[in-house]
């Protein structure tokens, strides 16, 4: 098998909420590998860190220890400036609730990213079936159209690495079977993609699957049997 | 990134942007037009005196020849000279009642030490005597150009033709003391130039030869005094000749920051020998000067204080309004930093925003300083007669004013902004719902077994106590302000009630000005047209304390019993007794002598005990017993208070004997002050509708606030069967905390700054009390239930219109 090339690299993660009688541990001595062009999903139940983890790796949040190696650099030791411009070049985000910007145009929030390409812009928005709708505002859109537009948008930037937190999580099935076949299209371009998800028939689409529960890895395993989106049913 | 972003984001909160800008137009209006109109005052006054022959040393002589000071120009410290010739007459108005004025030449040639200010110029008779009248005179007595009156003595008068209305700085304020006159209620000054003395003296010797009477009174006076008296044809003649050369005043201009007691003393010293000087006055002894210069400082104060205060509460809302932008926009914030647009980026619309608003503000806030402007500029020129009294916005006040504004904005929005770099877009994105703060064990135990009201009510405070802040800020900040000026209204109304209603409880006081009138008083007292009369002795002691010697305005009457003396005591509140031996001082005299009661002080260089202090704010005066006074060497009284019943008839009884006395007469005094004071009135009251406006405009904001962080929990309370009127107790108690809260803080703080206030707007003439008056703060207190009544108001009717089924759907 050939040698892949680690992208990203968490290791030894831990991150607490609250003190004293209230502390919750999102996260316990967490560590795995994310290889380049693979599509990973990390599975588990409400509370066990799956978000979490996601968020540590996407800079969206503060580790309390461990390393987070993206492409060899710690990104727990960026200092602000650094994880702005590592959100805004390194990786894109696509969020459960799309998290489009409602008082701006579809075309708008796909080039909110400061840098991002216009012309590229467009090109992603026909990729996902949505350049006629470029002038409208997210409120305009049904929600499966939101969550496409914040995968262009999360896909106008330079960066090879996709994070997804439960991207059809607020989508009816139609809309979510949509959006993750245009994840599968996206990966099939190349793209790393690191889902989050709760459903394990949507796991089914990875190549490896990592299972969390109460804030640990309790398993990493290969996915021998690899479903397409049109086959995915939950 | 910016243009995408800054458009959408103005237009939706295009609501705050006015409010907060009409915050700040308030301010910036504020600040201008009371930094504008205040300075204009004063650098017209200064420019006004200046120009128009205010000067810096006035010495009153008896008449003498100009050539016996000749060389006064070459003393040192002396710039310039003049002199003048001033008497006071009876002036007949055209209903033949006699008023009083005083006459004063003036050479034309000598303008750069004396100049009228024309205000209205009608045609030069050659054949008439042209006079110039004060505006106030004239406009207080219906004169106008082209009119004739006449002026003179018992019944010898001679007609005046009016040429001009004028001001003049010593005109501003006029007292009528020392010369002998019956009414100094509409007293006046009339202006004489040295041609038209020459024409009265003309015409005198005219009425001389065509009036045998003139000759009969003029032949008697010779016999009683048994001295051969000039020929009044010569002494005519030679007035004539020497009527230009003639003055009872010196009017002297200083050189340039010359050090005014020496020049006094290097003019008195010169001066002796040459002419008796009866009085000499600096320039910061002249009366007119003094009543400026008091009213100039309390301006000053006003204009200094309160500006500077609205900016701060300026920058407070500012910030306010601000932060619950970036709390309404968090989610937003998150996801543009999730997309890697730096803080500093965002901050950046903020900056933006802020930048327009104070723009805007600043530009409107130009338009509110020229109406108020104009409206205070107009009470100036009522309350001081100062002819031209720009409405002119310094545009340099303008400027700074408005970088002023730019300036606070854009501090406001550095310290509202900063918390954008403490957020992780993670948790910007989650939940708007904030987290509930940990409170004490305690106080989670009171929650835990309290009515549900009090329970939803402390965990709303709970989950954002800085709202809460806030809001108790804010009505804290109004409730200061409105007491601040309540006690100020209270201050002043003391001060009126004390001096214009208690002590000047008489319609008149008559000043003798000859010795032993006692026949006069005997006369009056029997008078039909006199209810009351009060004896008393009135003189300027010499006293002397701590080595130095003081001029003191005195008082001797029997007691104090009478219905016409009235002596508040230490406090100010009740009334004192005069006692047999000693004096009562006013407190701001005893302050400055530095004795208290008790100490002896030494008059006429006898030792006085000091029986009492009686707090006075205004026309500081000291008592002691009519025995006393003799004692010290005064033995006829000087003074007597009147209460008319006719006061035409009582005028007409003094007006044979105002060869021997002068009368004040209350109601012009009260008058004067009431003027004034109706000024301070405007700011009472822009004052108070600012306050409210503000807080009302801030406690609106942090409802709306309070309201979008418990959309959700409001929302699910409704759709489970909760009135509006069950989910308002809520607030209910919130206000009630913050209204108790702010009391506690409010009360000491307006305490201590109406304190500091007054005491810098007080001066020695003039005293400001201060007054806690319960009403003051209830008054306060209802003002600021009501701008919460309001906004509570508002809050139900944008509950009532909340869609339930979107507002406790989940988050998109």
């Amino acid at each position: 098998m050939e040698e892949k090339r680690v992208v990203i690299e968490a290791k030894n993660l831990n991150k607490v909420y609250g003190e004293g009688e209230a502390t919750t541990y999102a996260l316990k001595d967490v560590s795995i590998k994310v290889y380049e062009h693979e599509f990973l999903v990390i599975l588990g139940g409400s509370g066990s860190g799956k978000s979490t983890l996601l968020n540590m790796i996407g800079g969206m949040d503060k580790v309390d220890s461990g390393e987070i190696l993206v492409n060899g650099n710690d990104i727990v030791k960026f200092n602000d400036r650094e994880l702005t411009m590592y959100r805004r070049k390194e990786v894109g985000f696509v969020y459960q609730f799309f998290n489009l910007l409602n008082d701006i145009t579809v075309f708008q929030n796909v080039t909110l990213t400061p840098g991002s390409d216009k012309k590229r812009a467009l090109k992603l928005l026909r990729e996902v079936g949505l350049l006629d709708k470029k002038d409208k505002f997210p409120r305009q859109l049904s929600g499966g159209q939101q969550q496409r537009v914040a995968i262009a948008r999360a896909l106008n930037k330079d960066s090879d690495i996709l994070l997804c937190d439960e991207p059809t999580g607020a989508l009816d099935d139609a809309s979510g079977k949509a959006v993750l076949k245009l994840l599968e299209g996206i990966h099939n371009q190349g793209k790393t993609i690191v889902l989050v998800t709760h459903t394990k028939e949507i796991a089914q689409m990875a190549d490896r699957i990592i299972t969390m529960k109460n804030a640990k890895v309790v398993s990493d395993v290969i996915n021998k049997n690899v479903i397409k989106a049109e086959e995915v049913e939950w | 990134m910016f243009k995408t972003l800054f458009k959408p984001f103005l237009k939706r909160f295009i609501g705050l942007f006015f409010s907060m800008a009409f915050v700040s137009m308030l301010s910036v209006g504020l600040l201008v037009a009371f930094t504008s109109s205040m300075t204009n005052l004063s650098t017209t006054y200064r420019d006004y005196k200046n120009k128009y022959g205010a000067c810096d040393a006035l010495i009153t002589t008896n008449v003498g020849l100009r050539s016996s000071i000749e060389g006064l120009g070459v003393v040192e410290g002396v710039e310039a000279y003049d002199t003048r010739l001033t008497m006071d007459c009876f002036l007949k108005k055209s209903d033949d009642r006699t008023i009083t004025a005083r006459l004063f030449s003036y050479d034309k040639e000598m303008d750069h030490v004396f100049k009228r200010y024309v205000l209205k110029s009608g045609e030069v008779a050659p054949d008439k005597i042209n006079v110039s009248i004060v505006r106030k005179y004239a406009e207080n007595n219906g004169f106008n150009v082209g009119d004739t009156l006449r002026i003179g003595y018992a019944s010898f008068y001679i007609p005046i033709h009016i040429s001009e209305i004028i001001e003049t700085p010593e005109a501003m304020f006029v007292r009528a003391t020392d010369y002998i006159w019956s009414d100094s209620r509409d007293f006046g000054y009339i202006y004489l130039d040295q041609v038209e003395i020459d024409k009265v003296l003309a015409r005198v010797v005219k009425e001389y030869t065509d009036n045998p009477e003139f000759k009969e009174i003029y032949e008697k006076l010779q016999e009683t005094l048994g001295i051969e008296l000039p020929d009044i044809e010569k002494l005519i003649e030679v007035g004539n000749r020497y009527s230009s050369f003639v003055f009872n005043q010196i009017l002297v201009k200083s050189v340039r920051k010359y050090d005014q007691n020496k020049l006094m003393d290097n003019l008195k010293t010169f001066l002796n020998g040459k002419v008796e000087i009866k009085s000499a006055q600096k320039a910061n002894e002249q009366l007119y000067q003094v009543y400026m210069s008091n009213a100039v400082k309390q301006l000053r104060v006003a204009a200094t204080f309160l500006p500077a205060f609205f900016y701060l509460v300026t920058m407070v809302v500012i910030g306010l309004f601000l932060n619950q932008i970036i709390t309404s926009m968090t989610k937003e914030i998150g996801i543009m930093m999730s997309v890697g647009i730096a803080g500093k980026e965002i901050r950046k619309l903020f900056f933006a925003f802020t930048l327009l608003m104070t723009f805007v503000a600043s530009i409107l806030g130009m338009g509110v300083a020229v109406g108020l402007n104009i409206y205070l500029t107009s009470i100036f020129r009522a309350a001081y007669s100062i002819p031209t009294i720009p409405f002119t916005l310094n545009p340099w006040v303008c400027v700074l004013s408005a970088l002023s504004l730019i300036i606070v904005g854009q501090l406001s929005c550095l310290w509202s902004t900063a918390k954008i770099f403490k957020i992780t877009p993670k948790d910007a994105m989650l939940n708007n719902e904030s987290k509930r703060k940990k409170l004490p064990k305690w106080l989670d135990k009171f929650i835990d077994k309290a009515p549900m009201n009090i329970k939803l009510s402390t965990n709303s405070i709970a989950q954002n106590p800085r709202r809460f802040a806030v809001s108790t800020f804010s009505i804290f900040a109004a409730f200061t302000m409105i007491m601040v000026t309540g006690f100020f209204h209270t201050s002043k109304d003391e001060l009126i009630g004390q001096t214009l209603n208690r002590r000047w409880c008489y319609d008149a006081q008559v000043y003798l000005t000859e010795v032993d009138q006692t026949n006069l008083i005997d006369e009056l007292k029997k008078q039909p047209s006199v209810k009351e009369v009060e004896e008393g002795y009135f003189t300027y002691l010499k006293v002397t304390s701590g080595g130095n010697d003081f001029y003191l305005e005195t008082l001797g009457v029997d007691s104090s019993d009478g219905p016409l003396v009235y002596i508040p005591d230490s406090k100010g509140k009740k009334e004192m007794a005069i006692p047999d031996k000693g004096i009562i001082l006013s407190k701001n005299d005893a302050e400055r002598l530095k004795v208290k009661v008790g100490e002896t002080i030494k008059i006429n260089d006898k030792d006085i005990e000091v029986k009492g202090v009686s707090e006075q704010y205004f026309h500081m005066i000291q008592y002691m017993s009519r025995k006393q006074m003799q004692e010290l060497g005064i033995q006829y009284a000087t003074t007597f208070l009147v209460n008319v019943e006719n006061e035409t008839e009582f005028l007409s009884f003094l007006s044979e004997k105002d060869a021997k006395c002068l009368t004040v007469f209350t109601a012009s005094l009260k008058k004067d002050v009431n003027t004034v004071f109706r000024s301070v009135d405007v700011f009472v009251i822009i004052l108070i509708a600012f306050a409210l406006g503000m807080s009302f405009v801030i406690l609106n904001i942090m409802s709306q606030n309070a309201l979008m962080e418990q959309q959700r929990p409001i929302s699910v309370m409704r759709a489970i069967g909760f009135r509006i009127i069950n989910i308002s107790n809520i607030w209910t108690i919130e206000s009630f905390l913050q209204l108790l809260l702010s009391s506690l803080f409010a009360i000491p703080t307006s305490v201590g700054l109406s304190k500091i206030l007054f005491f810098l707007a007080s001066s020695k003439a003039q005293v400001y009390p201060f007054i806690f008056d319960w009403k003051v703060v209830v008054f306060g207190m209802l003002f600021v239930l009501a701008v919460i009544v309001a906004s509570h108001m508002i809050s139900m009717v944008t509950i009532r219109r909340w869609n339930l089924a979107d507002n406790t759907r989940s988050r998109e």
